[in-house]
């Protein structure tokens, strides 16, 4: 495999992590004010910032290391090119189907990260191996809460464990070979991942006793698209990216002047590099 | 009890906000219990008290020091629950000697 096409799957991958990070930020954003206490409030605004500043970090990386203007993949995609996972596409329904869809998110995302730890990209395997310490707090503070549920909660729990399942599971669909894998940018395989996520779904049902639980595939796609991670040809729901990347009038207003547009249409994975001498080098 | 949340995904609707801080509250709960709240900011220092949180379990307890006491880059931070500790002086304490 040459550099170029794995530099490709890098950022493919990478970007499934920074924007299923970048929707999970905006999750802990919008249930700020269902804090009952000062710590509440700093813990959620903690765990906001904390996703959102890993997302800005790989975004950042990618940028550098692909040769994108500033601010492409944040401002410069449409939602049909969002990698993020489609387990957070639909918003809670119940303070259970909250702490349940964020529990899944975070531990796949923690089985993801680990199989980057100690892989042979020093700068990929140095922030995966920070994200995921970061987010040994978050992964506690859900534990947290599950363990606070009440028995109706539980009930309700279980339903969205059901119908949650399956779309978190999907994200370790085994492509047909992994180029990652190979390049050893990534030292677990996808199918290690999945055996380590279900370990944690195991935990999680024994946490709500739901243990001989009947999971909804209705929703699984079978076309699957292995480079966003994604049921094929699906985007983010348009009231869930107008709420990420606002478009109305007031926030455009707003917002700082950037020097890029989606308007620009740029090929993400067909970009010629241009190397940026005075851009702080990630690998040292 | 049945805790409502309404997190639907909308920014161009203005936010109820009175029904948002009027309505039944989730996360954690004012009953919880008291953590003391431990840190170090070197390995040579001793332990110093930087204060205390409420929580309802311990792991919510552990999240709420991270998140609250992280104005410093700490070795270590320990919490315990304030009534695992056991009164050796305070004042108005009988028999016991020495007490200034």
């Amino acid at each position: 495999m040459n550099q170029t096409s794995t530099d490709q799957t890098v950022l493919a991958e990478m970007l499934c992590l920074a924007d299923t990070k970048w929707v999970l930020g905006h999750w802990y954003a919008k249930i700020i004010l269902n804090g009952r206490t000062v710590p509440d409030f700093s813990s959620m605004a903690g765990m906001a910032q904390d996703e959102l500043g890993h997302t800005r970090a790989i975004m950042n990386y990618l940028e550098q290391s692909n040769g994108l203007p500033e601010h492409q993949l944040e401002f410069g995609r449409r939602m049909d090119q969002i990698h993020n996972m489609q387990l957070l596409d639909q918003a809670p329904t119940s303070w259970a189907d909250f702490v349940v869809t964020v529990y899944l998110a975070e531990h796949a995302l923690w089985c993801m990260l680990e199989s980057y730890t100690q892989g042979a990209s020093v700068a990929v395997s140095n922030f995966c191996r920070k994200f995921a310490e970061e987010g040994y707090f978050h992964r506690i503070y859900i534990e947290g809460w599950i363990a606070a549920l009440d028995e109706e909660e539980k009930l309700e729990a279980v339903e969205s464990l059901k119908a949650r399942l399956d779309l978190a599971r999907q994200w370790f669909s085994t492509p047909d070979s992994e180029p990652l894998l190979e390049s050893e940018v990534r030292t677990l395989s996808l199918a290690h991942c999945g055996v380590t996520f279900e370990h944690s779904v195991g935990q999680l049902t024994s946490l709500i006793g739901a243990e001989n639980v009947v999971v909804d595939s209705s929703r699984t796609d079978t076309s699957w698209d292995s480079v966003r991670r994604r049921p094929e040809g699906s985007s983010m729901p348009a009231r869930l990216w107008e709420y990420v990347v606002p478009t109305s009038e007031a926030a455009k207003m707003a917002r700082r002047p950037l020097a890029v547009s989606i308007e620009d249409n740029i090929d993400l994975f067909n970009v010629k590099k241009v190397k940026d001498e005075t851009a702080p080098f990630f690998d040292q | 009890m049945r805790r409502p949340m309404a997190t639907e995904f909308r920014s161009n609707k203005p936010k109820k906000i009175d029904k948002i801080m009027t309505e039944k509250k989730t996360g954690s709960t004012s009953k919880g219990e008291n953590y003391e709240v431990f840190a170090r900011d070197n390995p040579e220092r001793p332990l110093q008290h930087i204060g205390t949180v409420q929580a309802e379990n311990k792991e919510l307890a552990i999240a709420h020091a991270r998140f609250v006491y992280s104005e410093r880059i700490w070795v270590e931070l320990l919490i315990a629950p304030t009534n695992s500790f056991s009164n050796c002086m305070k004042p108005q304490l009988q028999g016991v000697v020495g007490m200034a």
